[in-house]
């Protein structure tokens, strides 16, 4: 195939693609997850949120972050309320969360900082300040800690991914530091996950993709639209805002698809393996998803940001209660 | 007792005669609590700038400042330009009038 024909087909492609994204799309699939319960509901009491946005899992225990409560509550499986902690000279807007050796990790978006606190709720100082710099922090929003203790951190308006060592020294960065599309560049990343090979997953929330990086740090793949170049819509393995990123048992992917108000899980290559969720506020519908939790058990912990509530699902198969 | 209850009178509407102008603007793509955060993050930075609320399904921030304080057309396509949005239009409101949600 010469130049011309390529060029040709490549704009035909582009422009069905296009088409596509115009259409929107939605699933037929049947989903092999099951809705099992929801909790919250909007307030300041134990138990409430305002604005609840990241979620992590301990134990048996799920944490949530209350962005506009500036707090962390703490929930069993099934969701009785257990304890809270943080007050707002510590926390301003709490958002992705990572537990690692026994630390929580809350991304502060508020203060441009990375707040530390053991499981059971005692501040353990920060990480960063505002600036942008190596090692500062623009809008920090999500997240993920290796097993060295390694902090990589996502910067919402910072337009670039963080690798830090356990006492916040920087030691390398992803990203320009400005808006792009091209595969290596991001358009305001949210949040940020780790599997068990040491590779990167990077929830590239405005340019509709999760971005993959490897254990040397280089550029592996990325999936979300067609050649996952910021082309957003409603089809099976598309996204309208990949606001987090999750890994779960068998290095499986979890992302919040935010504006299509469903999660969508994935093979680490990007194949996609099951979708579930619709737009509204009754049992199992959602109103803009925007984190999830994996049990090991495989039970999912989606926060429901809109609907300012916790919903639990788990695999149909399993069936597996707490 | 009259003096108490001038005092009590006073301090239950000093939020309304020591109200300032409050600017509506249309940014879209406000779905995003990461967006509205940022834009809140810039103005509650601006010196003035008393409070931020959102009206998401019109695509509306509220901004109210101090009695005194203004805010040109260009610093407000400043802030909304810096949180990463494209300012549509401004429009200044009277004090009691603006209403919106907190996203």
């Amino acid at each position: 195939m010469n130049r011309h024909s390529s060029l040709c087909l490549g704009l035909v492609l582009l422009g069905f693609s296009l088409l596509l994204s115009a259409c929107g799309g939605a699933s037929a699939r049947e989903s092999g997850y099951e809705w099992v319960q929801s909790w919250g509901g909007f307030g300041q009491e134990p138990g409430q949120f305002n604005d609840p946005i990241g979620i992590a899992i301990a134990g048996e225990e799920v944490f949530v972050a209350d962005a506009r409560n500036a707090r962390i509550q703490v929930f069993d499986f099934d969701g009785r309320f257990l304890r809270q902690f943080g007050n707002r000279e510590q926390l301003g807007r709490p958002m992705h969360l990572a537990i690692a050796q026994g630390k929580l990790y809350v991304a502060d978006y508020w203060n441009d900082r990375i707040a530390l606190f053991t499981l059971d709720g005692r501040w353990q100082g920060s990480l960063g300040r505002a600036g942008r710099a190596a090692g500062e922090f623009s809008t920090p929003s999500g997240v993920a800690v290796d097993d060295q203790g390694r902090l990589y951190v996502a910067e919402f308006h910072g337009q670039r991914v963080q690798l830090l060592d356990p006492q916040g020294k920087p030691l390398r960065q992803w990203g320009t530091g400005e808006k792009g599309l091209w595969y290596g560049r991001f358009n305001y990343p949210s949040d940020v996950a780790l599997d068990t090979r040491g590779y990167l997953y990077v929830a590239d929330a405005y340019n509709d993709r999760i971005q993959v990086f490897d254990s040397n740090g280089e550029f592996s793949h990325a999936w979300g639209g067609p050649f996952a170049l910021n082309i957003a819509g409603g089809f099976d393995g598309w996204f309208r805002t990949a606001i987090s990123v999750t890994v779960g048992p068998q290095d499986r992917v979890y992302v919040s698809d935010f504006l299509n108000h469903r999660i969508q899980i994935f093979t680490p290559q990007g194949e996609l393996l099951d979708l579930f969720g619709e737009h509204g506020a009754g049992d199992g519908q959602f109103e803009r998803p925007i984190d999830v939790a994996v049990a090991p058990t495989g039970e999912l912990f989606v926060v429901d940001f809109g609907n300012h509530r916790i919903q639990k699902w788990r695999p149909k198969a399993t069936r597996t209660g707490h | 007792m009259k003096t108490l209850l001038f005092c009590l009178v006073l301090l239950a509407s000093g939020p309304a005669l020591a109200a300032g102008t409050q600017y509506q603007l249309r940014v879209d793509g406000l779905a995003c609590p990461f967006c509205s955060y940022g834009i809140e993050k810039k103005f509650m930075q601006t010196p003035g700038v008393e409070s931020v609320k959102f009206d998401l399904e019109q695509g509306l921030v509220i901004v109210s400042v101090a009695k005194g304080i203004r805010l040109s057309e260009e610093q407000l396509d400043a802030l909304i330009k810096d949180a990463g949005f494209t300012l549509r239009g401004v429009r200044e409101l009277p004090p009691a009038t603006a209403g919106g949600d907190t996203p």
